[in-house]
């Protein structure tokens, strides 16, 4: 009797400790990131601002490259018209149709949101590469717009990243994380973001849609909604310089 | 001369350059018109004087991408200006319409051209950029749109984030200029050379980068022809963000500014911002959401302490309409360079702009 106990004892402790359904939270970010692994992208896409009842449209196309290591935007809606971004590494410069001048963004900007969206240039520079500045544990399985995940949290290894702490909930079946709770150190909640519209490109899997809420702001959100997007494309020449955004 | 040489190259050399291209019948895009509807009504304070100033202004801009080049034009129309403000020397009637810029850039591997009028730009953008060749600075609207100039530009590309810009030109405001420049680390950085007029030479470098907190300067050196003339400009800024506040200072010297109020208007010094020997301009902005912020800049005479206070507030009342209030007010007396008496003592701008 007393063996059994032991034996049931050990069973669930080790139970406990194997990962859920058998998978390591390293298979799972190594997953992710085979669904994001493509040369180049080459998209056109929108982004609705939203303030209580009031929405701010804008509409962009763009070239990346290298897993967002390089991008170049530029915004085709009227209030915008011809405003450029360049990205290489973690350098962003701005163009400004009106005066047609470049200029480097600081660092500190990048904070700030895009286009007063609750995007922020950080966000999107996506500077803090979850493998590299977090430890991920897997804390198990949860349903998110049913769709069955796997819940995941990452805490940063070093104070240089945009966000302490990460929640995740990663679909089982296509590996795109379907919602990410973004937190300060203290705790405090600081951006919700939700993907939708899981769309397969050969065997990879990509959301289309994707919303991104400021918690510190009252009654805002930000839309993104890609309507056209082709990968491993062959991107022209010149596209990533300083010559393209004076063009 | 070399400006009707300049307009007739202007519209004879594209129809050669994309001819080929017209032959292949290449599809090319429509041309694109895009625009805007803007009425300032502007109000200032002159010796207990009122002036009010109604100005509606029309923009149309035309841009056409061909796959080795495009063409730009930006047009404005100004209707009914108020006649009250005229009789004030400070104020004047914009031409309408405006040719604001109208040139063609042609694309190739070795660089870019461009024809026509257009802006040449040198230095970092902002406040104070020494390298700005024309250096008004209007107070009521720290943003408002400069006239290009006719000339001929070119961009030669080295690498990615490095290149060499020049421009000749028979503008007044400009003859001919270079300027290399490139990115090292988190630093832009570069060098200029322009010759704005005869015996109005500027030679300077600038950069701008980061340190935690954003750093940029500049320093160059104007000098006649014979070099027997010559004074140093230069400026120095810092900026920083928290939470929803933007900061910014930039710090301006100019060795050929008068120290002593009663010298600022003896002699015009041609290529500088205003009239003293140093300058301080502060900024506060306030990103409250995404459809409101506010800003509070300041203008500082640091020889006389005399300053420019504006206050401004921008509003997006929905999709391309904004709404913008603006008030400023002096702090000098008498002589200063920034004098309610010289100047006037109030001024409030009230502009709504549609853009389509």
């Amino acid at each position: 009797m007393k063996t059994n106990k032991i034996i049931l004892i050990l069973f669930l402790t080790v139970l406990f400790l194997l990962p859920v359904s058998g998978i390591t939270v390293e298979e799972i970010i190594s997953e992710i990131d085979r669904n994001k692994v493509s040369s180049t992208q080459e998209f056109r896409a929108k982004m609705f601002i939203k303030k209580d009842n009031k929405v701010l449209e804008k509409e962009y196309t763009g070239y990346g490259q290298e897993e967002g290591e390089k991008f170049f935007i530029t915004f085709t809606n009227a209030e915008d018209l011809g405003v450029k971004y360049l990205k290489i590494e973690d350098e962003l410069w701005i163009y400004f149709p009106d005066a047609d001048d470049v200029m480097k963004i600081s660092g500190h900007m990048l904070r700030q949101g895009m286009m007063g969206s609750d995007v922020s240039y950080e966000d999107m520079m996506d500077l803090d590469k979850l493998e590299e500045k977090y430890d991920s544990e897997l804390l198990g399985e949860e349903t998110i717009n049913d769709s069955l995940c796997y819940k995941i949290k990452s805490t940063a290894k070093t104070d240089d990243v945009t966000y302490y702490s990460q929640e995740l909930w990663v679909d089982k079946k296509t590996f795109v994380v379907l919602k990410m709770d973004l937190y300060a150190k203290s705790g405090r909640l600081l951006k919700q973001i939700q993907q939708f519209n899981i769309q397969k490109f050969d065997n990879k899997y990509y959301a289309l849609n994707m919303t991104i809420q400021d918690m510190r702001k009252k009654d805002t959100l930000t839309t993104m909604e890609i309507i056209e997007i082709k990968f491993d494309i062959k991107i022209p020449e010149n596209t990533f310089t300083k010559q393209n955004l004076y063009r | 001369m070399f400006k009707k040489f300049l307009i007739i190259f202007l519209i004879i050399f594209p129809v050669i350059s994309f001819s080929e291209e017209i032959v292949e019948k290449e599809s090319v895009p429509p041309p694109r018109i895009t625009g805007r509807l803007r009425n300032d009504l502007i109000y200032f304070s002159v010796n207990n004087e009122n002036y009010y100033y109604d100005l509606f202004e029309i923009r149309l801009i035309v841009t056409q991408n061909f796959s080795r080049g495009r063409f730009f034009g930006d047009i404005r129309g100004y209707i009914d200006p108020g006649d009250s403000v005229f009789e004030f020397e400070n104020f004047t009637q914009p031409d309408s319409p405006r040719l604001m810029r109208c040139f063609w850039k042609i694309y190739s591997g070795s660089g870019d051209i461009t024809f026509g009028k257009t802006y040449i730009t040198f230095g970092n953008p902002g406040i104070f950029n020494i390298f700005d060749m024309d250096k008004q600075v209007n107070l009521t609207d720290l943003s408002y749109d400069k006239e290009g100039i006719f000339a001929a530009a070119g961009y030669i590309p080295l690498n990615k984030m490095s290149g060499i810009k020049t421009y000749i030109s028979g503008d007044i405001t400009g003859e001919a200029g270079v300027s290399i420049f490139s990115n090292f680390k988190s630093f832009d950085y570069g060098a200029v050379i322009n010759r704005i007029n005869p015996d109005i030479n500027i030679v300077g470098i600038y950069f701008k980068g980061d340190i935690e907190i954003g750093i940029n300067g500049s320093w160059g050196i104007h000098f006649n022809d014979k070099f027997d003339d010559y004074f140093h400009e230069a400026n120095l800024g810092f900026d920083y963000s928290y939470k929803k506040l933007i900061f910014g200072t930039e710090f301006y010297y100019n060795e050929a500014g008068a120290v002593e109020p009663e010298n600022y208007f003896l002699n015009e010094i041609p290529n500088t911002y205003f009239n003293a020997r140093n300058y301080m301009y502060n900024s506060i902005v306030l990103a409250y959401d995404e459809f409101l912020s506010f800003s509070l800049n300041n203008f500082t005479n640091l020889n006389d302490n005399s300053s420019i206070v504006t206050l401004g507030c921008d509003y997006t009342l929905s999709n391309n309409l904004l709404l913008n209030l603006q008030t400023g007010f002096l702090t000098g007396t008498g002589n200063d360079e920034f004098s309610r008496e010289l100047t006037g003592n109030l001024t409030a701008l009230i502009r709504i702009e549609f853009k389509f």
